[in-house]
């Protein structure tokens, strides 16, 4: 074998055993920002595979694409989640037997389509050199050419989920600021103020002013005494 | 000519970028520290100012790194190291003469983009691992800029490839031979270099690191670490001014002088800028700002590839 | 090793990393302090384990003590201290504390000594002992000190929980001593999302000195704060008026003698430029901020006491810190040609801290930046005589000012008051206060931060009470800039109730000894104007 051969093997093993283990590693880990990043490195690993099949665009756009996401993951599983260090030994994982059943089901189902099924065989030219930018341009035809529907309709489609999400989320709201919350918006006192003394009657007509009744009836129902608290640094 | 100036050996080509990129950090450090002399008032002694930088830097490394409680200790080493890294992917990408790019790809944008968002998990994990309140916070505010700046930042790029018809750094340099993409994309460099600073975390962008969370993401590192993460960070800002300079400002073209020279007056002209914007620029309140990113650059940088497409045809 | 040696040179020859923890009385030394923050030979960190050398300036009150340890064991290695200690501040427990830190002679300086009573204040003194130190740690002449406070953890957690490692059951507790983030309600719609309890102590950089927060956070933003006993609170001190005075604070001293109005409005204008150079540091513009922090110490004299700088000081040195003054405000200011910097001022303070205009009566440039004019000076006949006109900032809604409009009421106020003293200096030196004039007639004295009152709270402790629904709800950026814009003094906050009387009232008895042991509560008299 030539030593790019060599080479081009030895990578596959290096980044193919890695995305595995990572892959592993993510259940197996208890904090959850770990888990996001493991998952994130076995991404890592598959676009480095793409990368040796010279699909350079695919595998560079994965990575790029894995490392935002990823970080979101993990950034909303400290929001939402109760452990998420891993500190404690509360679990996350349910009813193990479904689990493995589904688990094993799924491995064997995947692994006999991997190793019986026909995929095509479409080896690239034998060549000195790949021409990676050919290969792009190829994906850039193919995008906009035969799959333009299906991609244009998901990208259309994304935008305009990003679009609401941040409308939804932004502080002026159609209904008020996001600050308000779901209370009914009421005018503010001095406006209101202001219309009794003139006797000014706009006809019942509700100003979207700021809502900012401040009625915070959430109580601390958890009231942990939690000691020393935490001063600014480490241990003392 | 640069033939003569640019080796052939992969080795040495790989030595000329690290020479560049230290050169780039010691000269952003130097730039940052005149100018925020000249706008304190106070006086400038040469030999310290040049000096500057190397003291500081053993100042660094006759401290002793500092511990937390339970913090995540191989993520917590693994940014700064993890951040040069990427830093050195961004530079090698950059073309700095005619002949090649140290790892001149084909897609040569993605690549870079790519390694900007790997920044933001390096940011990240820098600020979440130490388990502390301040780098914790840095942490979650450098998640929110970067992930509003990576869109305009990838869609100048394209706007910038358009004409080159080609993702590699190398064609756009040689795309601009007749008119550079600053001129004929007026909306390009502006984008370019608000990106850059929110991606970087630099000027006016610097929330991670912020002296309103006492440090952030390093506050609670000290010695060999810290001097490892500034250094990283000044690489990234490097990396980041010569890919402007590729994309933007012609690269290497230009006359009398040999290409890398060129590369390396123009980037150091980018870095002057975003270096300035420290000391010129208050800090943004970052709520806002993510939505002024988002209302306000995408679709200017949307603007700007259609426009780009729009002169093509 | 060669190497090493010449490591520890270069570090030696750089600037020394220096963290200043403000203890009680810095009111005196803080203009020696900001000359030593602008001394090129030191470089002020805001995080301890950045810094090799910590700088306590000022006596050690009770409640610091184990915090200012705290930072001490902070420091990364190698780490020195040097104790800023007056004279009057050396009790036993004080000289105890430095020797359980290790403190060597050089380390402890007096500023009243004969040999420091420069213009500077000890300034010199204290930055050669500094550098001194710092070299000595570099090169390794001398050993690091070691942590003072026992390696312990947070909070106890070995074996307390039924899985032994802190928690509570499956979730919550103090797991490996740090305080697990429950989940509880977000402030804006009641989503669960983590909160975090998180206790900001004394001595936090971006928070004003002594100020110590128990937030509960969620992410940056501050789902419920509270405030913490002030550390600068002396029980013992209370009653004993005069306490402020001595401190050095030329306005207290005015309600019981007489004082040129040129030395209030030139402290006037040091103190709201020194305040500009904070929150312009806070805003990441600290080279500005060095800028203004010269402008600052060129205003007024360095003096220690009140008593020196009675005697008045030429005033040709005002020109050009006003005429500099007046155009920083106008390049602040201008909308019309932005295109000097510094830019975003405007963008990162408006809107950030606002406080309802009620609230707000007699607090100074706080009250008069939401559109109050409220200005004890317009009473004053000496005033007055020199054209006084109190300066408001126009708020265009109905709350009340905000950030931004706060940081151009102190720097139009710092521009006014430059104009006074020099118009004051031109009139015959005319002096303000004293025991009868305050007090009748309704006239007080109007203080950087407020009204003072004779016999009334000082206006930090008023401010002080605004702060907790201040910060809630804000996010974390916006809480450090509103906490900045009110201009908090722990310290002036802690010393009690203002000296002199309202007309008709007797002589106050002087605290005794006995009445120091035996006082356990404040007497509050109310310090209404007659």
């Amino acid at each position: 074998m030539s030593p790019s051969d060599l080479t081009t093997d030895l990578l596959f093993w290096l980044f193919g055993a890695g995305a595995v283990v990572s892959g592993y590693l993510v259940f197996r880990t208890d904090s959850m920002v770990r888990a996001a990043y493991w998952l994130l490195a076995s991404f890592a690993g598959t676009g480095a595979l793409l990368l040796l099949l010279h699909a350079e665009f695919l595998g560079l756009v994965l990575i790029l694409m894995m490392a935002g996401e990823m970080t979101i993951m993990a950034v909303f599983m400290v929001m939402f989640m109760m452990n998420p260090a891993g500190l404690n030994p509360m679990t996350m994982v349910h009813q193990h037997k479904v689990a493995i059943a589904a688990g094993v089901i799924a491995f064997l189902g995947l692994g006999a389509v991997g190793l019986l099924g026909e995929f095509p065989e479409r080896p690239l030219p034998e060549t000195t050199s790949v021409d990676s930018a050919r290969i792009t341009a190829d994906l850039g035809r193919e995008l906009l050419g035969e799959s333009m529907l299906p991609f244009e309709t998901a990208g259309v489609a994304l935008l305009a989920t990003m679009i609401g999400a941040i409308a939804l989320a932004s502080r002026k709201g159609r209904f008020g600021t996001a600050d308000a919350g779901s209370a009914a918006p009421e005018p503010p006192e001095e406006e209101r103020r202001r219309r009794e003394h003139e006797g000014s009657d706009d006809g019942g007509h509700h100003h979207h002013g700021h809502g900012h009744d401040q009625s915070h009836e959430h109580g601390h129902g958890q009231d942990h005494d939690h000691g020393h608290g935490h001063e600014h640094g480490g241990h003392g | 000519m640069s033939g003569v100036l640019w080796p052939h050996s992969i080795w040495l080509q790989a030595a000329a970028l690290a020479g560049f990129v230290l050169g780039g950090i010691y000269a952003a450090d130097l730039m940052e520290r005149l100018l925020g002399r000249y706008v304190a008032g106070a006086g400038v002694r040469a030999g310290a100012l040049l000096a500057g930088p190397f003291r500081e830097a053993a100042l660094l490394l006759s401290q002793q790194r500092s511990r937390t409680e339970r913090p995540d200790a191989p993520a917590w080493a693994l940014a700064p190291m993890l951040l040069a890294g990427l830093a050195a992917v961004a530079a090698g990408t950059v073309p700095l003469g005619p002949s090649a790019a140290v790892a001149g790809v084909d897609s040569g944008i993605v690549l870079f983009g790519a390694a900007m968002a790997l920044v933001m998990v390096c940011v990240f994990l820098h600020g979440w691992s130490a388990n502390s309140f301040a780098p914790l916070v840095g942490g979650y505010r450098f998640v929110a800029q970067a992930l509003s700046f990576e869109m305009p930042l990838a869609l100048v790029l394209i706007a910038a490839a358009l004409p080159a018809e080609s993702l590699s750094f190398g064609e756009i340099v040689r795309s601009q031979a007749g008119l550079w993409n600053v001129v004929r994309q007026p909306l390009g460099l502006p984008l370019y270099l608000v990106a850059a600073l929110g991606v970087t975390f630099q000027g006016p962008l610097a929330t991670p690191d912020a002296a309103d969370l006492a440090g952030g993401t390093r506050a609670e590192v000290s010695g060999a670490a810290l001097l490892a993460w500034r250094l990283a960070r000044g690489a990234v800002l490097v990396a980041v001014a010569a890919v402007g300079a590729a994309t933007f400002l012609g690269g290497w073209s230009g006359p009398w002088l040999p290409g890398p020279a060129w590369t390396v007056l123009k980037t150091l002209a980018l870095l002057a800028v975003l270096v300035a914007s420290r000391h010129l620029v208050a800090r943004v309140r970052l709520e806002r700002f993510v939505v002024v990113a988002w209302a306000v650059l995408i679709p200017l940088a949307l603007l700007d590839v259609f426009l780009t497409g729009v002169f093509l045809l | 090793m060669g190497l090493k040696d010449r490591l520890g040179r270069l570090a030696a020859a750089a600037p020394a990393p220096v963290f200043v923890l403000a203890g009680r009385g810095t009111a005196r030394l803080a203009p020696a302090l900001d000359r030593l923050a602008l001394d090129p030979r030191l470089r002020f960190v805001d995080s301890p384990r950045q810094a090799n050398v910590l700088l306590l300036a000022g006596g050690a009150a009770s409640r610091l003590l184990r915090p200012a340890l705290r930072v001490h064991d902070q420091m990364s290695r190698p780490r020195g201290t040097v104790w800023w200690l007056p004279g009057e501040e050396r009790s036993p427990a004080a000289l105890r504390l430095a020797r359980t830190l290790g403190l060597a002679a050089g380390d402890l300086v007096d500023p009243d000594r004969p040999d420091h009573a420069d213009p500077a204040g000890g300034a010199e003194a204290v930055a050669r002992a500094i550098v001194r130190r710092h070299r000595e740690l570099v090169t390794g002449v001398r050993a690091t000190e070691p942590a003072v406070l026992p390696d312990e953890e947070p909070a106890p957690w070995r074996g307390v929980g039924p899985f032994g490692q802190g928690g509570e059951g499956m979730m919550g507790g103090v797991p490996y001593g740090r305080p697990m983030a429950m989940r509880g309600p977000d402030l804006s719609d009641g989503l669960e999302l983590d909160r975090l309890p998180v206790r900001l102590g004394p001595f936090y950089p971006p928070l004003p000195s002594g100020l110590v927060l128990d937030l509960d956070l969620q992410g940056d933003v501050i789902q419920a704060v509270t405030v913490g006993a002030n550390p600068f609170d002396r029980p013992a001190w209370r009653g004993d008026g005069d306490r402020h005075g001595r401190d050095g604070d030329p306005f207290a001293a005015a309600l019981t003698r007489p004082v040129p109005l040129a030395v209030l409005e030139r402290a006037r204008a040091r103190h709201h430029l020194r305040w500009l150079a904070r929150v312009l540091a806070l805003l990441g513009l600290d080279a500005l901020g060095r800028r203004v922090l010269g402008l600052s110490l060129a205003c007024a004299p360095v003096t220690a006491r009140v008593a020196d700088a009675a005697e008045g000081n030429p005033a040709d040195d005002l020109e050009p810190p006003r005429r500099a003054v007046e155009d920083l405000a106008r390049r602040l200011r201008s909308r019309i040609s932005p295109i000097t910097p510094p830019w975003g001022l405007a963008g990162a303070t408006r809107g950030v801290g606002r406080i309802a205009r009620s609230r707000l009566a007699g607090l100074g440039p706080v009250a008069r930046a939401a559109g109050l004019p409220d200005d004890a000076r317009s009473d004053d006949p000496a005033y007055r005589a020199l054209g006084f006109e109190p300066i408001v900032q126009r708020s265009e809604d109905a709350e009340g000012g905000d950030a931004w409009t706060r940081l151009l009421q102190r720097l139009d106020e710092a521009v006014q008051a430059l104009d006074l003293a020099l118009r004051a200096a031109r009139a015959g030196d005319p002096t303000v206060g004293g025991p009868g004039v305050v007090g009748s007639a309704g006239r007080a004295i109007e203080g950087p931060r407020g009204r003072l009152i004779p016999g009334g709270d000082p206006p930090s402790a008023r401010l002080l009470a605004l702060v907790a629904e201040l910060l809630e709800g804000l996010e974390w950026g916006d809480a450090v800039i509103a906490l900045a814009s009110l201009d908090l003094d722990l310290e002036e906050a802690g010393r009690g109730p203002l000296p002199g009387r309202t007309a008709g009232e007797r002589e106050p008895r002087r605290p005794t000894r006995a009445d120091r042991t035996h006082r356990s509560h404040r007497t509050r008299r109310k310090g209404e104007v007659a």
